[in-house]
């Protein structure tokens, strides 16, 4: 298919002004109702990471290091508890600064203690308050609960 | 009734089998016929440069496609590949030399001008010289020791240099009147163009006599970073390299994985892979309509079209969740089925974009203020073809090649759609050819969505398959191969393979080197945009500086895609 290609069409001037009247007026009735298209499906969208916690109030986590191995960009660090097998961790890191909200992590945790569920993290003023330990992790969005065995929203992976 | 296209077809069939056998006659065993469509051979370095003109001259391999070294287990020994396509028959071809140490290649240049870019990138990654090409860092930072593709690399704290580009006499004109030429240095970030650049102009009075694009503001490595990381991770990578087109970068990849593995996914994936690339191909057109328009100042239309791309990334989301980077294939298909009233959604979204490009390209396409400003700046399809462009820049100098009818992967065989052409390649006709493209691509997605194919969006093979969630609390088997897969990922056999797809600015490809393990020894991008920028050069020749952004955004220059 060759496209046409006309050069310089001379064109009537009532039809211009048809033209733009056809253009303004919806120009202007759009100001009163928008055209734009809106999302109903609100749940299934995604924010930064947040640890569950068991019924008892402890953290979900068990260390089995799953989501620092399969994180792309490598922001997650843990320190695991020697002592005990499946023991929560000593530490939780993420490193926001290098997070790109991927949904990995939440894929690889095998006891539903990793979530894409919190709040985006704003703009602040120091680089250390973008690497998030346990405790901000457990409470800056309010508390989850880990709900092993419940139906979620699908993720990607 | 005389059917054309079954002609057409035979023509190509016999085409094809008449160049194999001159090809098998004259380089008899050599030939490795692992993949019918991308040949492969060895050769020695001796005979680099008169052979690849014999192929050019004699066998029709007439279009350069990339470049590339890899560092290989041999000390000091660089296996450097070659790849060409005939146009006429579709068959790609590789060659591979081994270069030692010190070795000083023939350049490509005289051949083809847009191999300049992939061997600066071939010495700046990999230490290869070659002759008649300037030993200057492309894309790491000037005073940086060492070659950071070699598998011996280390970084080392090092101080930056700044150097200044220096453009040699003109040898078209005399000495004294090149004196007198100004250079002028300009920078663009996002906005007026798509990433940060640097555009050096030599000028002749108000006039551009040379000019050349300075890239590298945006590298990332990721041809680096995806040694060390497994296929999941390296998808999540690849989804960031052009932000309009993320679809594209991940389908090519997870298809060629997919034909490694021997893996056939479900046809609704099929389909509803088609479905987003399309959507996202009128992404990106609306995207490079709107910078256009914002160039020449008609702001109210770049308002109109990122209007319409508002609505398109709102029907994404309500698909995955996120806005631009969306992820939705994956390994084995899509993550997910179509949400409920999607596809209505959809449809209507569709024609509300139809009703605004018709209504914008009736109010500009005719008039004389936006034909006095675009029909200019031409890149012939002689130019195109020699710098490796390809895609709609392509099409609008008149040369129909368009991947999607030329070698047809899913349903793109089955669906009625049409190339449109230019006539000349200047920007006028650019800007037609991606209009018309966003109606061809919303007829493909009707057409698909009024059939699309039952069954399930996921392919179960084990090898790829993450069972879900639910399975994984429950039963053992689910968690085992669940904690396999994440912890060691997927396994790639050895081979290397080469996939492609007609991504919205071109032939976009990738190239896979793997030896048995999750992690790819050699990972290598074909992006479309890194040869339209270098043929920047001879557009803007005799055009005016102010213009510049307009060039850039006309042949849309993505400098993610270039930069890597």
């Amino acid at each position: 298919m060759i496209l046409e290609k006309k050069l310089y069409k001379r064109s009537n001037r009532i039809l211009n002004l048809l033209k733009v009247l056809n253009k303004l007026i919806p120009t202007y009735w759009s100001l009163f109702i928008s055209r734009g298209v809106k999302s109903k499906n609100k749940e299934a969208v995604l924010g930064a990471p947040v640890l569950t916690t068991k019924e008892d109030g402890k953290l979900a986590c068990t260390s089995c290091f799953l989501c620092q191995d399969i994180c792309p960009s490598h922001c997650i660090s843990i320190e695991g508890n020697p002592h005990e097998e499946e023991a929560e961790p000593l530490e939780f890191d993420v490193n926001i600064l290098r997070c790109t909200f991927c949904g990995l992590c939440e894929v690889a945790c095998p006891v539903d203690a990793i979530r894409m569920d919190g709040k985006m993290p704003g703009a602040l003023h120091s680089e250390m308050n973008l690497i998030w330990d346990k405790e901000y992790l457990m409470t800056y969005s309010g508390v989850h609960q880990s709900k092993i065995g419940e139906d979620r929203p699908l993720l990607p992976y | 009734m005389f059917d054309f296209q079954a002609q057409e077809n035979e023509d190509l069939i016999q085409n094809r089998i008449a160049l194999l056998e001159r090809m098998v006659s004259k380089f008899g065993d050599k030939l490795n016929f692992e993949n019918p469509l991308n040949m492969s051979f060895d050769e020695n370095l001796d005979s680099y440069y008169p052979l690849i003109k014999e192929l050019k001259t004699f066998f029709g391999f007439n279009f350069f496609l990339n470049l590339w070294g890899t560092d290989t287990e041999a000390e000091g020994q660089t296996c450097l590949q070659v790849q060409l396509l005939n146009m006429d028959t579709h068959q790609r071809l590789v060659i591979k030399f081994m270069v030692p140490e010190g070795q000083v290649v023939p350049s490509l240049t005289n051949l083809w001008k847009g191999c300049f870019w992939c061997e600066q990138e071939t010495w700046d990654m990999l230490g290869v010289e070659f002759s008649e090409i300037p030993k200057e860092r492309i894309f790491s930072p000037d005073g940086m020791e060492g070659f950071p593709l070699r598998k011996d690399f280390r970084p080392k704290p090092f101080q930056l240099k700044s150097s200044k580009y220096e453009f040699t006499p003109d040898p078209r004109v005399d000495r004294e009147i090149w004196k007198q030429r100004t250079v002028l240095e300009k920078d663009f970030f996002l906005g007026e163009v798509n990433g940060p650049v640097k555009a050096i102009l030599e000028c002749d009075e108000d006039k551009v006599a040379r000019g050349r694009l300075e890239v590298g503001f945006l590298h990332r490595g990721i041809e680096k970073i995806a040694e060390g990381l497994e296929a999941r991770q390296i998808l999540v990578h690849l989804g960031r390299i052009n932000m309009n087109c993320s679809s594209f970068y991940e389908q090519v990849f997870c298809d060629g994985v997919e034909a490694h593995l021997d893996i056939d996914i479900p046809e609704r994936a099929k389909a509803l892979r088609m479905v987003i690339n399309e959507i996202e191909r009128i992404f990106e057109h609306l995207d490079t309509l709107g910078r256009v328009c914002d160039n020449l100042g008609c702001k109210p239309f770049l308002f109109e079209c990122l209007e319409m791309r508002e609505g398109l990334t709102q029907i994404l989301k309500e698909y995955s969740g996120r806005r631009m980077p969306h992820q939705i294939i994956i390994l084995g298909g899509v993550f997910k089925d179509t949400p409920k009233g999607w596809i209505t959604d959809c449809l209507r979204v569709l024609e509300i974009v139809q009703k605004k490009t018709i209504e914008i390209s009736r109010m500009i396409s005719k008039s004389t203020l936006w034909m006095d400003r675009l029909c200019d700046y031409e890149l012939d399809s002689n130019q195109a073809l020699s710098w490796g462009v390809t895609g709609p820049n392509l099409r609008a100098s008149g040369v129909n090649y368009d991947l999607r009818k030329v070698n047809p992967h899913y349903f793109y065989d089955d669906i009625d759609f049409e190339i449109p052409l230019g006539i000349n390649g200047q920007c006028y006709d650019r800007y037609l050819v991606r209009v018309e493209e966003i109606f061809q691509s919303i007829s493909i997605i009707n057409q698909l969505l009024d059939n699309l194919p039952l069954g399930s969006h996921l392919s179960k093979d084990a090898r790829i398959y993450i069972p879900f969630k639910e399975d994984v609390y429950k039963e053992s088997e689910a968690l085992i191969a669940h904690h396999k897969l994440i912890k060691e990922g997927v396994q790639l056999p050895i081979g290397e393979f080469y996939n492609s797809i007609e991504s919205p600015n071109g032939e976009l490809g990738v190239h896979l080197l793997c030896n048995n393990s999750s992690r790819p020894l050699r990972f290598k991008l074909r992006t479309p945009s890194y040869y339209s920028g270098q043929c920047f050069s001879d557009v803007i020749e005799g055009g005016e500086p102010d213009e510049v952004p307009l060039v850039i955004s006309s042949l849309n220059i993505s400098i993610g895609e270039v930069d890597r």
